[in-house]
């Protein structure tokens, strides 16, 4: 998996690292828990570990914040492997799911904790507490006491005492989980602009897609302990590189069938598309955006489908159909009043920009690894 | 009358239900005594039985005899250290319960919780076996060669206080250990992840934390070491001597109730000054702003 790693992202220098994972593994009773995971993250850079709980990123970030210790491997903070330092010798600056503040202080005390543990003298500790506090908008509330704020005000005294002792690298672990769903859209690109504007290299844990593809300079998305692929948000939306990874990812239709020597895809049960992909057997991905209507795609060859069940989600409709007994997912809009309903039948064509063939390699390579 | 208010009623009538035989048992054998033994202080003579008048015959008497007052400075003194003793042998030991999983913590609490199963007398007994001059603890000390005759260890201060944390120190353990159950461990992650060193967290998160069972297990401790009897009398001897022992005597031996009640509630005064002294020096600064669930 290494390969992927490098090959999706290649050093301009080694000096730009600043967080390296050096096959890190951690074993918990027998089960690999994290597995050789190896990530290079950039100065600057926010790097999203995504995956389905229990496939091991949290426990590679506590790794990195000190909380766990790896049983094989090395970590580097800018070149000093840091892998048996304590964590308050790491200079790293976290964000608990939970924002773990000091319910016995206020906001004010919480944000000069780690101020006052480096030995800052009180007048440089509060001009810095100020400016931070001014930073999250919070100035007013530093007399308050975190169970008197709201669980975005809780998160942004969490991120202004993490960011106060000006941390090399910055983690967040699940940050958002605890918010609802609009405040969560709001705070995410509060949080985005800050730490853009800071150039602040973090490490971020999340099991939500959405979160990853919008923040996510670079998203390793990861699965039972493995590294699955590393890349841009576009590549692992549109380039996925294993069928977790797509299925994962976003909403797809899967089919499996072998492709022949001009590249066309026979699927099992007989559904037939043109690839550009190299013989053999194969798991294609569609994407249910590029399912159009026929009309729209007059060049290409039309689909006879069976409207399976038939979901309004305001910017689109949600189509599940069935084209013989292969399953495809569609996004469309439709004008009004001619959304087809359940049990309809539409002729559907598939635009080839979102048809992605898994690389076989890669599956018999996550076969070999899970046993 | 609304279905609102009618129900509310209800809860009321439900809440008074369920409180009632507790109130009930507690007014008729703890309050209705109390009164009868309050009212019993102020008796001028030397017997309750068939007294009357109303008098400060018998706290005048406490006060102005040098030896009454030693005797309960001496109390609260034994209290303190038992207290702090306790405190500062409880509180790893609880902590480090608290942080252990659930199915190890059982198998260890039973293993505290023992002890307190045994009458006093038995582990006093026990005591007075390990520390005597043919005891345990002598013997070893000869055997290595460290004392060449038996030592006094018995009938001394220091070995009440020793005894007295013994008894005491379950109750510390277990009030420390409830309430770091409910200080979330992340908290001290976090501290450490802002370049706090143990210490530092240990002084500045878990000791502000954990206030609430520090004052709970040295309330108790305090209270029930201020009552000691048995203790004091058995390995005290004559040197060391508690308020709790001289009421018994008074009581039970001379029949001076009037001034064993005198002395009860002078204990009982001292005993809560002396507590509620220790609350708001100590206990309420460390306490602030901390969230009480």
């Amino acid at each position: 998996m290494q390969n992927i790693a490098k090959g999706a992202f290649a050093p301009a220098n080694e000096q730009d690292f600043v967080v390296s994972f050096r096959n890190i593994e951690k074993i918990y009773g027998g089960v690999k828990a994290v597995d050789a995971v190896s990530l290079d993250i950039r100065r600057g850079e926010l790097v999203c570990l995504l995956g389905p709980s229990g496939c091991g990123k949290t426990t590679t970030l506590r790794m990195l914040a000190g909380f766990i210790d790896p049983t094989g491997g090395e970590i580097l903070i800018e070149g000093q492997n840091v892998t048996r330092l304590p964590a308050y010798r790491r200079d790293i600056g976290i964000v608990f799911q939970n924002y773990a503040l000091f319910p016995h202080m206020t906001v004010a005390k919480n944000v000069e904790y780690g101020l006052i543990s480096i030995g800052m003298k009180k007048a440089e500790r509060q001009d810095r507490v100020q400016e931070i506090l001014r930073r999250v908008e919070l100035q007013h509330l530093a007399d308050r006491y975190p169970r008197a704020l709201s669980g975005g005000q809780q998160q942004r005294v969490a991120l202004a005492r993490a960011l106060a002792l000006q941390p090399k690298v910055l983690l967040l672990d699940e940050p958002f989980s605890n918010l609802d769903a609009q405040l969560r859209v709001r705070l995410r690109e509060d949080l985005h602009g800050l730490i853009r504007s800071l150039n602040m290299t973090t490490l971020f844990v999340t099991h939500d897609q959405e979160e990853a593809l919008t923040l996510a300079d670079r998203i390793v998305v990861m699965n039972q302990g493995l590294v699955e692929q590393i890349g841009s948000p576009e590549e692992i939306y549109d380039a996925p590189s294993s069928r977790f990874v797509a299925q994962f990812i976003g909403s797809c239709a899967l089919l499996e069938g072998n492709i022949d020597g001009d590249g066309q895809f026979t699927s099992h049960a007989g559904f037939q598309l043109q690839t550009s992909a190299s013989p053999g057997t194969a798991t294609i991905v569609i994407r249910p955006e590029y399912v159009r209507r026929s009309e729209e795609l007059p060049t290409l060859r039309s689909y006879r489908a069976h409207v399976d069940a038939s979901d309004y989600h305001g910017h689109t409709s949600r189509l599940q159909l069935s084209v013989g007994s292969d399953k495809l997912l569609m996004d469309a809009r439709f004008p009004v009043g001619r959304k087809p309903n359940q049990g309809d039948l539409i002729d559907v064509a598939i635009d080839p920009a979102g048809v992605r063939v898994v690389p076989q390699q890669a599956q018999e390579w996550r076969k070999q690894n899970t046993i | 009358m609304s279905r609102w208010a009618a129900e509310s009623q209800n809860k009321r009538l439900g809440f008074v239900l369920l409180i009632a035989p507790a109130v009930m048992l507690l007014a008729v054998f703890l309050i209705l005594p109390m009164m009868s033994v309050f009212r019993a202080s102020f008796y001028p003579g030397t017997s309750a039985l068939g007294a009357s008048g109303f008098s400060l015959h018998q706290y005048y008497k406490f006060f102005a005899d040098s030896f009454y007052v030693s005797v309960l400075l001496e109390t609260i003194v034994y209290a303190l250290i038992t207290s702090l003793g306790c405190l500062l042998l409880g509180f790893p030991v609880g902590y480090s319960l608290a942080r252990l999983p659930p199915t190890q913590r059982r198998v260890r609490m039973i293993l505290i919780i023992v002890p307190l199963t045994l009458s006093l007398v038995v582990v006093v007994f026990g005591w007075l076996v390990l520390l005597g001059r043919q005891g345990l603890v002598n013997n070893i000390l000869m055997g290595i060669g460290l004392i060449d005759t038996p030592k006094q260890l018995l009938f001394n201060r220091f070995a009440v206080i020793v005894v007295l944390i013994q008894q005491f120190l379950p109750f510390m353990i277990l009030s420390v250990m409830n309430v770091a159950l409910q200080i979330d461990p992340v908290l001290e992650q976090a501290s450490t992840s802002l370049r706090a060193k143990r210490l530092r967290t240990f002084w500045k998160i878990v000791i502000p934390l954990a206030a609430p069972g520090i004052i709970s297990g040295f309330t108790l401790v305090f209270v029930m070491t201020v009552s000691a009897f048995v203790t004091p009398r058995l390995i005290g001897g004559p040197k060391a001597h508690m308020i709790g022992g001289l009421v018994y005597e008074e009581v039970l031996i001379t029949l001076n109730w009037p001034f064993g009640a005198a002395m009860s509630f002078i204990l009982l005064a001292v005993g809560l000054g002396t507590l509620a002294t220790v609350s708001i020096l100590i206990v309420r600064p460390l306490a602030r702003g901390l969230h009480v669930r």
